[in-house]
């Protein structure tokens, strides 16, 4: 099961995006975002995906790392296409039978919508692949400094997102454990119906939540054990260096944002 | 009869890439029915990825397994294995994790109900198995999370018990117990073991506590088997316990400092407090018969014996 979860997870390799200031990735990440969301057409779609597989390849992970990425949202994305297949009425009619009607319009848009996540969901995944969880955190804690402003705490964010990736991995764990232990007991999942499957991961939320919460309290009291208070002023050991490349990186993504905004 | 016959068994994780190291590295490992089986090695040395093989959690990835009836051959994974479940329980390493139910009474349940038992006979195995670690009825209503520490553990090995399984195979079930509670453990899975002819395969890093109860020791290292055998087997080769990491029991260091004085083979000494303390009070009293006797005996005194 662990071996499916690749999101958050560093991938040690020596590349330009790795040694990129965290704070140009995540700011990276967000223009690509909105031009992701702004892109309407084919050729649009098509040229970000060019974009994102460059970046990808000059990145030294292999592509079916990225690939894998996207594994545990495939069931979302067949949701969503099958969604706007019977919803959407735009276009010619393509098949019509016992009152079920598909059109071009729902085919184009339902698979439009799917490149999209696909695009988001693998190009984010440099995002993690290329930051340790340390640096990422610096990075979003700096991103977040206007927040301040606004009365929040941005260390508060950057720790909270921070622990919540650290966690993955755990909770994931967790309910590998209870469910070896159903399989030992005779329900093993992997033997079951699919109404049996779904009836067994109810059983599964509940132990793996109350632990969830009881690690997130054992992890409190170890912090504030060390001497962690919340919102004291903090230096760190690691400074962050925007250099010309973090320039260049955001140069990029800026005119690859102009350009879909004015095609 | 054996139950468990593993040849050059070979097991790594998935997750941890084709480089790490073997979790079992070609173990060959027999045992018998009927036994009580003391498993024993240090951290990392593949004890409990042993144990998971035994009910099929674990399929080997090369090598041979066969437990029971049931062949595992590397590289084929099998399917449908409920009714070796069934037959092999299998406690996990920190019990308290793998209850799931709402109430104790149906986590207990769980398993006899998933193996075919009825309702009211699920109900009576439940109070059996509760019974048998020794806690109380009352318990049967409660959330497991409102229960203490050992309390939790208990009832995870009830929760095993309740099933009824020929071999009972658990992993470090006295680890975090207080002393008491631990020998009451032994003691229970000693009475499984010898009155209802359960095989008890047991993993544990302390030799003490199973050292007067086990009939099997067998020792791990690094994914492999380096020593299985009797107790006198094991008291007459002290390196092997060494060389596994396992810390020597006083009681073993005691008799080998005997030994080392007297030059008494290991088999004429006990190996528990309780036989040394008889043994100890039998030489006193030898002692003592040999003073008076020859108190009497003026004209004898001082002469060696």
């Amino acid at each position: 099961m662990q071996a499916k979860m690749m999101i958050g997870r560093y991938v040690a390799a020596d590349s330009w995006i790795h040694r990129l200031d965290p704070r140009a990735k995540l700011i990276a990440m967000v223009i690509y975002l909105v031009a992701v969301i702004l892109a309407e057409q084919f050729t649009e779609l098509a040229a970000l995906t060019v974009f994102a597989l460059l970046i990808m390849m000059s990145s030294r992970i292999s592509l079916y790392r990225y690939f894998r990425a996207s594994r545990p949202l495939w069931f979302i994305m067949a949701f969503m296409f099958i969604f706007y297949m019977l919803f959407d009425k735009s276009g010619n009619s393509l098949v019509n039978v016992a009152g079920l009607n598909i059109t071009t319009g729902g085919v184009t848009y339902g698979a439009y919508a799917v490149w999209r996540m696909a695009l988001l969901v693998t190009f984010t995944a440099i995002l993690t692949f290329t930051t340790t969880p340390v640096d990422l955190n610096l990075g979003l804690e700096r991103v977040f400094k206007p927040i301040k402003y606004a009365g929040g705490s941005p260390q508060q964010w950057s720790m909270m997102i921070g622990i919540s990736l650290r966690f993955i991995p755990t909770i994931f764990e967790e309910a590998d454990k209870v469910m070896k232990a159903q399989a030992s007991r005779g329900a093993d999942a992997q033997d079951l119906s699919f109404t049996q499957k779904g009836k067994m991961v109810m059983t599964l939320m509940v132990p793996v939540i109350v632990s969830a919460f009881r690690r997130a309290e054992e992890l409190v009291q170890a912090m504030e054990a060390r001497g962690y208070v919340l919102n004291a002023p903090r230096t760190s050991l690691r400074k962050l260096a925007w250099s010309g490349a973090d320039h260049a990186f955001m140069a990029l993504f800026i005119a690859m944002l102009l350009l879909v905004m004015w095609w | 009869m054996a139950i468990v016959r593993a040849e050059r068994l070979t097991f790594h994780y998935p997750r941890q890439g084709p480089s790490a190291p073997l979790a079992l590295n070609g173990l060959d490992l027999t045992l018998e029915a009927g036994q009580f089986i003391a498993v024993l090695g240090s951290t990392g040395s593949g004890k409990s990825t042993l144990l998971q093989h035994f009910n099929g959690i674990l399929q080997p990835v090369s090598g041979s397994l066969q437990i029971l009836e049931y062949t595992f051959v590397g590289g084929e994974k099998q399917k449908g294995l409920k009714s070796l479940r069934q037959r092999v329980g299998l406690v996990f390493q920190f019990p308290e994790h793998q209850l799931f139910e709402e109430t104790v009474e149906r986590d207990l349940k769980f398993g006899p109900l998933q193996f075919g038992q009825s309702e009211e006979e699920a109900a009576a195995s439940a109070r059996k198995a509760l019974r048998q670690v020794g806690l109380d009825d009352a318990l049967l209503q409660a959330s497991p999370f409102e229960l203490s520490g050992g309390q939790i553990r208990k009832i995870a090995i009830a929760t095993v018990l309740s099933s009824n399984p020929e071999v009972v195979v658990l992993d470090e079930p006295t680890a975090t117990l207080d002393p008491v509670s631990r020998t009451e453990l032994i003691q229970l899975l000693h009475r499984l073991c010898r009155e209802e002819g359960k095989t008890i395969v047991m993993v544990t890093h302390r030799l003490d506590e199973v050292f007067a109860y086990a009939d099997t020791f067998v020792l791990m290292k690094e994914g492999t088997v380096t020593f299985q055998g009797t107790r006198s087997e094991l008291m007459s080769q002290p390196e092997q316990l060494e060389a596994a990491g396992i810390v020597i029991p006083s009681t073993l260091r005691f008799a080998a400092l005997v030994m080392e004085r007297t030059g008494a083979a290991w088999e004429e000494l006990p190996y528990d407090i309780e036989a040394w303390a008889d043994w100890i009070a039998a030489r006193l009293k030898d002692i003592q018969n040999d003073y008076d006797g020859e108190n009497g005996k003026e004209d004898q005194l001082c002469k060696p014996k």
